[in-house]
């Protein structure tokens, strides 16, 4: 019967409350048959029986709210009706709260309270009653309602493992799924400026370890078949500094040697003091000392031709003399 | 000094390969009997994080700018999506499931997502993607069966983690709204 209700069931399961009711009518049943120690035969197994049913019933609707809640859980868990995860979380929740929590209780072999350990006691003093001095018929009734008795501890503890296994871990679980899709689904509305979790870094550079010295053989002997390479020696950089053509210096210095017969013996005079690199350098500028103020100087050409040598070159110069 | 066992290969997979380490590896196991050293070890020598969970092992780089870390999360979040568009179970399928490499090609090439995927340079396109599996499975992300195949390392729920943080954060951030008042 519990089965077929699962299945053709729709999501209404009992509120805890409705449950509960059922502790107080099993109750003041067993209280009635037990206080009517001298009931006759067709009455006492009248009781017997509408505690038989009572007990039926409550078993029943717990087996029957128990698939319910498995089943809607299993709904919710493949979200069939794609609700939003942020609405799943919160049925999740409420099944929890509402029904399976309470639920918990009501079966809860280990609470002196609970509806199951009621159903303990009385069974406790059913098996005790029956071995009273009754009539056959009210024994079978005894016997019929002693049986049903004896597999509640069973049934009971089979819905709560169901509970306990399957329904609070489900919904748990469903809660921390949609926590997490929820968590993708925030990342990926800025996927490539969300900040991201730090993760381990290949380190490149190798530290000294049993390695180094077979990597430091490797690294030498790949140089150790070359050629040898063209060495470069570099001057000491002061010695290519020279001092720059100083006009004012040379000027002085052509007005004092005047009149000269042999302006270009006179400055290979003074090219003697200058390195050999400069010296070409020197000299057109001490020719431009001379042609660039003509006015200032009388210049008489020779005949003559001669030659002047600087550095590689040589220059074909006529003999000039200077004089104011 | 004497050094715990597998101390070489701690420090080989955390710093050198910066992979995670797994439960399994004995160098794993080495380190979690070891933990405080270790991590005060990469502390002190490298000034690095190490989170060691009864999972898994990871060195952090100090770098919270990763674009691995960024095409990861990019990954698994629309793994996770795809997942869950079909009603699968993402967790379960996660930590036991086998997946093909060719089959998710297809389902990424029609993700809603795509434009997402091309965005990224890592995970642009299937050269892309089949150089991302390779270091997925260099860092320990993922295990391969074959060439076609893979399973998820329990490192998969460093991340999923990070998922339900932003999840939290987006919690928090709105329980924070000032309510306005009404006057």
């Amino acid at each position: 019967m519990g089965y077929l209700g699962f299945l053709t069931q729709e999501f209404k399961p009992l509120l805890p409350e409705q449950l509960r009711r059922y502790h107080a009518s099993i109750q003041d049943i067993y209280d009635r048959l037990i206080r009517g120690k001298e009931l006759a035969p067709d009455q006492r197994i009248l009781r017997l029986g509408h505690l038989y049913d009572e007990v039926r019933s409550f078993l029943d609707k717990i087996v029957t709210n128990t698939g319910s809640l498995l089943q809607r859980t299993q709904e919710l868990k493949m979200n069939r009706e794609q609700q939003r995860y942020a609405e799943r979380v919160r049925e999740a929740r409420i099944l929890i709260e509402e029904y399976i929590d309470p639920l918990n209780s009501i079966v809860d072999l280990g609470d002196a309270n609970s509806t199951a350990s009621l159903l303990g006691q009385i069974a406790h003093g059913i098996n005790r009653d029956r071995f009273g001095n009754h009539p056959p018929s009210v024994l079978d009734a005894y016997e019929q309602l002693d049986q049903l008795l004896r597999q509640v501890n069973g049934l009971l503890q089979r819905e709560a493992n169901i509970i306990r296994r399957e329904l609070t871990p489900l919904l748990e679980r469903i809660k921390r799924e949609s926590e997490i899709m929820n968590g993708w689904l925030l990342f990926l509305e800025r996927p490539l400026l969300h900040a991201v979790p730090e993760i381990g870094h290949r380190q490149r550079t190798s530290l000294f370890g049993d390695q180094t010295g077979a990597d430091l053989r490797m690294y030498v002997e790949q140089f150790m078949g070359d050629r040898p390479r063209v060495s470069i020696t570099l001057t000491p950089a002061a010695a290519l500094i020279h001092p720059p053509f100083q006009p004012h210096l040379y000027r002085q210095r052509l007005e004092a040697a005047l009149p000269l017969d042999d302006f270009f013996g006179w400055c290979e005079g003074q090219l003697t003091e200058v390195v050999e690199e400069r010296r070409e350098h020197h000299l057109l500028k001490l020719i431009s000392l001379l042609f660039g103020d003509r006015s200032k100087y009388a210049l008489h050409y020779g005949d003559q031709r001669r030659y002047f040598h600087v550095g590689a070159s040589r220059y074909t110069v006529p003999t000039i003399s200077v004089s104011k | 000094m004497n050094y715990p066992p597998d101390h070489q290969a701690i420090v080989t997979a955390l710093l050198r390969e910066g992979r995670f380490l797994l439960q399994g590896e004995s160098a794993f196991l080495s380190l979690r009997e070891h933990a405080d050293f270790y991590t005060s070890f990469f502390r002190k020598s490298f000034d690095l994080e190490l989170q060691v969970t009864p999972e898994y092992a990871l060195l952090k780089s100090g770098q919270p700018e990763d674009r691995f870390a960024r095409a990861i999360c990019i990954y698994l979040a629309l793994l996770c999506y795809e997942l869950e568009r079909e009603g699968k179970n993402i967790l379960e399928t996660l930590h036991s499931g086998t997946f093909s490499i060719p089959e998710w090609e297809l389902r990424l090439e029609q993700s809603s997502f795509i434009n997402v995927l091309a965005a990224t340079d890592q995970l642009r396109d299937a050269d892309q993607r089949h150089k991302f599996y390779l270091r997925l499975s260099r860092r320990g992300v993922i295990e391969r069966t074959n060439e076609k195949l893979f399973r998820f390392t329990p490192a998969h729920r460093y991340f999923l983690d990070f998922a339900r943080e932003i999840n939290a954060g987006e919690i928090s951030a709105r329980d924070q709204v000032p309510v306005e008042s009404m006057d």
